[in-house]
């Protein structure tokens, strides 16, 4: 079964070339440029892993993080059905943030610029292991 | 040398006594007193309505008001010379009054109280003087203390924007570098094709982003440059359709793909200026620039020129875009600034380094032409700016 990966970032050429190598190893991607309908999309896209960038220009990528991560849903009111989802962060070189992203569940962070290689290395092995786990 | 007079006004009803002291104070110091007498607080009050003195020096007991009612009508009128009460023996508390009310001493009319008269006089005008010395300079120090508090919130500004920059401009110069790497890296790892469309497409994006990168680049060395005082320009006489030519033409691929018209008015006559060629170039590109950024599909962007009065051309780079807001047009000419609201559609890593426009007001400036910005919010933009015609017309302008 192919594998949905989320992408949250306002860089179009990454996106662009990201995509052609996600598509081409077999995962479809969702493009978001913006946080805004982060938490509305992955409800719907349901995506085996996001990545997210920090530096958002709407809503920026931290507030973004907190709502995918937020253990109840805030609308519903309900237990949340997202924030299982890893969740993957690129940041600018700041130590500073990587305590607090860590912290709010992030299961792993890379400094821009990101080689694409091995992030979509990276991704594959999260959700590897993650459904092994799940198996067991 | 001339001799500086300080008046005195003494206020005493007896006759002999008044002349006695003004005797004696305008004695002590040949020329440098001058005594005006009143026998009473009434008239001392009349005169010193119309004139100022250094020193009031006054009886206790007098006819009608008091010495004291007379310290006290000074204290109301905000009378700042120093005041001396003279009191009969035995009577220290008028003394301790008048000193409570902020007289700066007095003199008991003893038998030798003449002798200390003057001296009296002496040291009150000297520290009165002093003391004035003194607040002229406290108000001093506070006014620059006021200057030196707004210079340095103007720093801290500065500083910030500074901060600000460097971090958007590294951010600025990461995107496109990153997106540059991604691209060969897509090529070696054999994930697209350099011969196939998809390879093609990876490979103008590689470019298109060494292009970004050599503009900020080229930025960041001319406003290096500008803040070192060596930004050189070579003035010549050159034709200004074709410099404008030049860069319309350059630009039609661009505003095509995006579905704007690109327009360039042409006129009858062929003006020469008076300027760097390469230097005007680069400030044309850097407006039309702007404008294909900040105009949607199916805009228009049009390039036009002009002769004014006083022998400059004028040109103007106008755009059907989103506008400027009324507060940032002067600013928006400044070093690191970007206007946020039209940042706002204007994604990270296409922002550029804000630096264009101050640079092109610095070279502008070294023509001796001016630029400036009209716009309405929604409805376009006009950039224009001013060049001499000739070399004699340069020299004559102020820059």
């Amino acid at each position: 079964m192919k594998r949905k990966l989320l992408l949250v970032d306002d860089d179009r050429e990454f996106a662009e070339l990201f995509r052609k190598r996600a598509e081409g190893s077999g995962w479809d991607m969702v493009w978001l440029n913006d946080g805004t309908d982060a938490v509305k999309t992955v409800k719907a896209e349901k995506p085996d892993i996001i990545i997210l960038d920090v530096f958002l220009p709407e809503m920026d990528g931290f507030t973004t993080l907190k709502s995918l991560k937020a253990k109840i849903d805030p609308d519903s009111k309900a237990p949340s059905v997202i924030c299982d989802i890893p969740v993957v962060v690129m940041t600018g070189k700041a130590p500073m943030m990587e305590d607090m992203i860590r912290f709010e569940g992030a299961v792993e962070f890379f400094t821009k610029p990101v080689d694409g290689a091995t992030l979509l290395k990276r991704i594959n092995e999260i959700v590897d292991k993650r459904q092994k786990a799940q198996k067991s | 040398m001339k001799k500086v007079s300080f008046r005195i006004l003494v206020v005493e009803d007896n006759p002999d006594h008044a002349q006695l002291v003004k005797t004696t104070i305008e004695h002590a110091k040949k020329g440098a007193y001058e005594v005006q007498l009143a026998s009473s607080v009434e008239e001392a009050i009349e005169i010193l309505d119309g004139s100022s003195f250094s020193l009031i020096m006054s009886d206790f007991n007098l006819p009608g008001k008091s010495g004291l009612q007379l310290l006290e009508w000074l204290n109301d009128k905000g009378v700042t010379a120093p005041f001396i009460m003279l009191t009969g023996s035995g009577d220290e508390k008028t003394a301790v009054k008048a000193m409570q009310e902020g007289a700066y001493n007095y003199i008991v009319k003893d038998e030798n109280y003449l002798q200390v008269v003057p001296p009296i006089i002496d040291e009150a005008l000297l520290k009165h003087l002093s003391n004035q010395e003194k607040e002229n300079l406290e108000r001093e120090i506070r006014e620059k203390n006021i200057a030196l508090d707004q210079a340095n919130r103007k720093l801290k500004k500065l500083d910030e924007l500074k901060a600000n920059f460097t971090a958007s401009v590294s951010h600025e110069i990461r995107t496109p570098l990153n997106s540059v790497r991604e691209s060969l890296s897509l090529i070696l790892d054999g994930v697209a094709d350099p011969k196939s469309e998809r390879g093609q497409r990876v490979l103008e994006i590689a470019r298109r982003n060494i292009d970004r990168l050599t503009e900020m680049i080229n930025d960041l060395l001319d406003f290096s440059k500008i803040e070192a005082g060596k930004l050189r320009i070579r003035l010549d006489s050159c034709s200004l359709q074709t410099l404008i030519d030049e860069v319309v033409t350059g630009f039609q691929g661009v505003a095509q793909s995006k579905k704007i018209k690109l327009i360039y008015e042409l006129r009858d006559d062929s003006p020469a200026v008076f300027a760097d060629a390469e230097r005007v170039i680069q400030i044309i590109t850097n407006l039309v620039n702007n404008a294909i950024k900040f105009t949607k599909p199916e805009g228009v962007i049009t390039v036009s020129y002009s002769l004014t009065d006083d022998e400059m051309a004028q040109i103007t780079v106008a755009d059907s875009g989103m506008g400027i807001p009324k507060e940032d047009l002067d600013r928006i000419f400044e070093r690191f600034e970007q206007s946020e609201h039209s940042n706002q559609n204007i994604p990270k890593g296409t922002r550029g380094t804000g630096l264009g426009l101050s640079i092109c007001k610095e070279l502008i400036k070294m023509h001796h032409g001016k630029i400036w910005a009209e716009s309405e919010l929604g409805k376009g933009s006009k950039f224009h700016f001013t060049l001499p015609l000739t070399q004699s017309v340069y020299e004559k302008q102020t820059s």
